[in-house]
């Protein structure tokens, strides 16, 4: 009886200690984000976002997986006072699975597509229309050895206190360049940008302006209610991948 | 562990966990409750055999009865914290559904699994539960039949009610789970309401 209750005992105690143990000593034992090179020289980037590699934040799933998009200081775009050198840019924004196709360079140099919801944000600040965007998440960048070093992801308006973000630059492992590097661009990437582009609405489904366009009637709309209720759902499930095209 | 969350997060995120863990405790005691019941233990001699004669057997089945309780006081809590915290607000809405939905199968768990002792309590309280439920406009009076198995209430109301209780709603809370932790994992945890974003003026002339 007496080895049962102090059995049962400390089962209890573990079951609140151990959990506790390992929260607190999780984050300072493995939670160290790696920097991985984007195995290109400073001077390299152009003035308009590329691709520079596939990147993955672990552990937070479908969420975690990006594409950095990185480009110089243009001084049509930074304003003073303090522009950095790079700009690295998320395919996410904080809107959770929302990915963004950058489209030709040559085509449209400052244009990011974003499939959720299907509207087109020219860059910077200014959208076609519609409640306004969210801003896509960006990534600390150094240089180490005459390279350029892609660190952890952070989020515009959630990690931005100057504290924070020396503290996670100063977290920030220091694998070298040479072992950590990938080739900048692939194959892909190496011409202009051919990401798929997500649809978009046509001109039917196309939002008019209150007292402009044809009246919707009732069986226009039933027509349309499979279409929208599966995009309702894919838009919040994402399970269609989150870039169709 | 070493899942992003968002800033301030507390206690209150755990209760969707706690949920979780209180319908996960809910079939091991079923499960050892149909595993140690034989045929000859048929009947109303079930809980009394449990309580008396298997080896913590009274514990078990104090589990499966206040645990059932636990998890709707659980799920309660859960839905404040979400609708207070205004978790359910886009891209969350179909998780909100679908938690609506597992409300509602809770409680067809609690109607079906109150009947299952088959005592004096269980069995008028269910005979009152079936006639509200025979009350309600075109489908009452069909969904009143179902229920009982036919026009009396008996042993084919026991039959049909464990056999709800045991395979039919457990399986789809367990999908309905899947898809809600999906979707949780997918869309990630909301911050309090109380948390503002910060303003940095170095941060927020570089936005886009």
């Amino acid at each position: 009886m007496t080895l049962t209750a102090h059995g049962a005992g400390a089962v209890a105690v573990g079951a609140f200690a151990l959990p506790a143990l390992g929260f607190a000593a999780g984050s300072a034992l493995f939670d160290r984000p790696p920097a991985t090179g984007a195995g290109r020289r400073p001077d390299d980037f152009p003035t308009t976002l590329r691709p520079a590699r596939d990147h993955d934040v672990a552990g937070i799933g479908e969420v975690g997986k990006t594409t950095v998009y990185m480009r110089a200081r243009n001084d049509e775009i930074d304003q003073p006072p303090n522009p950095p050198a790079r700009r690295a840019r998320s395919s996410r924004s904080r809107r959770a699975a929302c990915t963004s196709a950058a489209r030709s360079a040559t085509s449209r140099p400052r244009a990011l597509h974003l499939p959720v919801p299907r509207r087109r944000l020219r860059l910077p600040r200014q959208v076609d229309g519609g409640p306004p965007v969210r801003p896509l998440d960006r990534f600390y960048t150094r240089v180490r050895n005459g390279q350029v070093e892609v660190g952890p992801r952070y989020s515009v308006n959630s990690s931005s206190s100057a504290s924070r973000a020396t503290a996670i630059r100063r977290r920030t492992s220091t694998a070298s360049a040479s072992t950590s590097t990938r080739p900048l661009l692939d194959a892909r990437s190496d011409s202009a940008m051919k990401l798929p582009l997500p649809p978009r609405p046509d001109a039917s489904s196309r939002a008019q302006a209150p007292g402009r366009g044809r009246a919707r009637k009732p069986l226009d709309q039933a027509k349309e209610a499979g279409h929208r209720a599966v995009d309702w759902v894919d838009e919040r499930t994402s399970l269609s991948g989150g870039r169709a095209g | 562990m070493f899942r992003k969350v968002p800033k301030g997060t507390n206690w209150f995120y755990t209760l969707g966990s706690a949920t979780l863990f209180a319908f996960l405790s809910r079939p091991s005691p079923a499960c050892s409750w149909r595993c140690t019941t034989t045929r000859r233990h048929a009947g109303l001699r079930v809980g009394a055999h449990i309580t008396n004669d298997v080896f913590l057997g009274e514990f078990v089945r104090g589990m499966h009865k206040w645990g059932s309780s636990v998890m709707v006081i659980l799920i309660f809590l859960h839905m404040a914290r979400t609708f207070f915290f205004g978790a359910y607000k886009y891209p969350r809405e179909l998780n909100w559904i679908i938690g609506v939905v597992l409300v509602i199968l809770t409680f067809v768990m609690s109607l079906t699994g109150y009947l299952l002792p088959f005592d004096q309590r269980s069995y008028w309280a269910t005979i009152v539960a079936a006639n509200i439920n025979g009350t309600g406009p075109l489908v009452g009076p069909f969904l009143s039949d179902f229920l009982r198995g036919g026009a009396d209430f008996g042993a084919t109301t026991l039959s049909r009610f464990y056999a709800i209780h045991m395979m039919l709603v457990p399986g789809l809370i367990a999908a309905l789970i899947g898809a809600h932790l999906y979707l949780v994992a997918k869309l990630g945890t909301t911050a309090p309401p109380w948390l503002r974003a910060d303003k940095d003026e170095k941060l927020r002339e570089e936005r886009v």
